[in-house]
């Protein structure tokens, strides 16, 4: 799997576009999962797809093979995903998705509502994390990558990984039995 | 060990998390403490949740329509550059094309560069005038130290009244020194503490009169504050006499 994007990277390198839609398919979910569960914004996590893939076409010639692809992938993403966090903080208007996102209309409503779904439970359950709690929970819990793997991603030493993840299930194991109490009553 | 680390540890369960050490220490833990272990269930529902929504998987809605507009975006960019090589007819056509590029930066740079130059210019400049007005000044008080004070007019007593701040000599035409009581603390300190006072001014002074010995005036002094200041400053005889 790395020797065939090996090639596909080495090829984007020569300026082959039809190489680098071949590696933009591939991948693009997994960016879009991760920038998705983290803005809870399916617009923003669109832009940060695109954002992400036009970075790796304009910075392919710095890509380092010892490095895994995807590391590289969801450190570009993850820096995108805390700027977008950021500039939302400065708009003011960091809206509540349960309260305010409307599923959009058309033939793909069932997805819209599946995404809805999800977006609802992340910010209902991870709403008082902080970026980095979050973005360490998504990438580990959600994402299923290693505790090195988000240590390397995320640029921080795999003892912080481990402390902000055990605030984050913290919290939210907390905030999943205040909901499920709701349910009950 | 207490049970926050255990339950520290019992967040962080998952694959790879904790070493097979820490994992049996936990497991024997939990075999014993019932709090721990109600926890550990806890978690593990919780856990149920989380994995649901990690099976549950966001779902990219048309993603062609994603990369059909970055590959757009992404082959207008190649065929700029394209053009741009196609327009030079050869390397010093390229040369000229990446001059008319960074023209402007260039012209930036060398802006800034002729700020920095003036700048450090009239630094340099200042200084001078500077070091130019400290060489007069000394100059000029050394003139008159040598026409105000010759040898055979030389202070031979002087009168000491203090501030907050510091002591001021005010006379300087008497065999002793007299220094007022409500003073004496703070010049004993000045002394002490090898302040400007006690170390250039006094010296200085009996550099010039080499004989002449400094005192504290007699009648504002008790003989059970000499003795104190004796006590408190032993330093202060070597350089001051008490009568």
């Amino acid at each position: 799997m790395s020797e065939q994007n090996d090639n596909l990277i080495i090829q984007c390198r020569e300026g082959d576009t039809g190489a680098f839609r071949k590696l933009m398919e591939k991948y693009q979910t997994y960016v879009f999962s991760v920038a998705f569960r983290f803005l809870c914004n399916e617009e923003d996590a669109r832009d940060i797809v695109q954002e992400t893939f036009i970075r790796i076409w304009k910075h392919i010639g710095r890509y380092n093979f010892q490095q895994k692809f995807t590391t590289w992938l969801y450190t570009i993403t993850t820096r995108l995903c805390f700027d977008k966090l950021r500039n939302r903080k400065r708009q003011r208007n960091l809206k509540k998705i349960h309260e305010t996102e409307h599923p959009e209309s058309g033939p793909d409503i069932e997805k819209t509502f599946q995404n809805r779904e999800i977006a609802i439970l992340i910010t209902r359950f991870a709403e008082e994390l902080t970026p980095k709690q979050r973005m360490v929970f998504i990438l580990r819990d959600l994402q299923d990558l290693t505790i090195q793997e988000v240590s390397g991603i995320l640029n921080m030493p795999v003892h912080s990984v481990k402390s902000n993840l055990y605030y984050a299930r913290k919290n939210i194991r907390t905030r999943i039995e205040k909901w499920e109490k709701c349910h009950e009553l | 060990m207490s049970c926050r680390k255990y339950q520290k540890w019992l967040y962080l369960n998952r694959s790879g998390e904790l070493n097979p050490g820490q994992i049996e220490k936990l497991n024997k833990h939990i075999e014993s403490c019932s709090s721990c272990r109600q926890l550990k269930k806890r978690i593990t529902q919780a856990g149920l949740v989380i994995h649901s929504l990690r099976v549950s998987e966001p779902v990219l809605q048309q993603p062609d329509r994603i990369a059909d507009k970055v590959m757009n975006m992404i082959r207008s960019e190649v065929s700029e550059r394209k053009k741009l090589k196609r327009f030079s007819p050869n390397a010093a056509g390229d040369l000229i094309t990446h001059l008319s590029r960074i023209r402007f930066h260039l012209a930036t740079v060398l802006i800034f560069l002729a700020f920095a130059i003036l700048f450090e210019e009239s630094m340099v400049l200042k200084r001078i005038v500077k070091l130019e007005n400290r060489m007069t000044r000394i100059t000029n008080k050394m003139e008159a130290q040598k026409t105000t004070l010759p040898k055979s007019e030389l202070p031979n007593r002087m009168i000491l009244s203090g501030t907050k701040r510091s002591v001021i000599l005010e006379s300087i035409n008497e065999d002793y020194i007299i220094i007022k009581k409500a003073d004496l603390d703070h010049f004993i300190q000045t002394i002490a503490h090898s302040k400007y006072f006690g170390n250039i001014a006094i010296n200085q002074w009996k550099r010039m009169n080499p004989e002449i010995q400094i005192f504290f005036d007699d009648s504002t002094l008790n003989a059970a504050e000499i003795r104190q200041i004796q006590h408190t400053h032993p330093g202060i005889l070597d350089r001051i006499k008490i009568l």
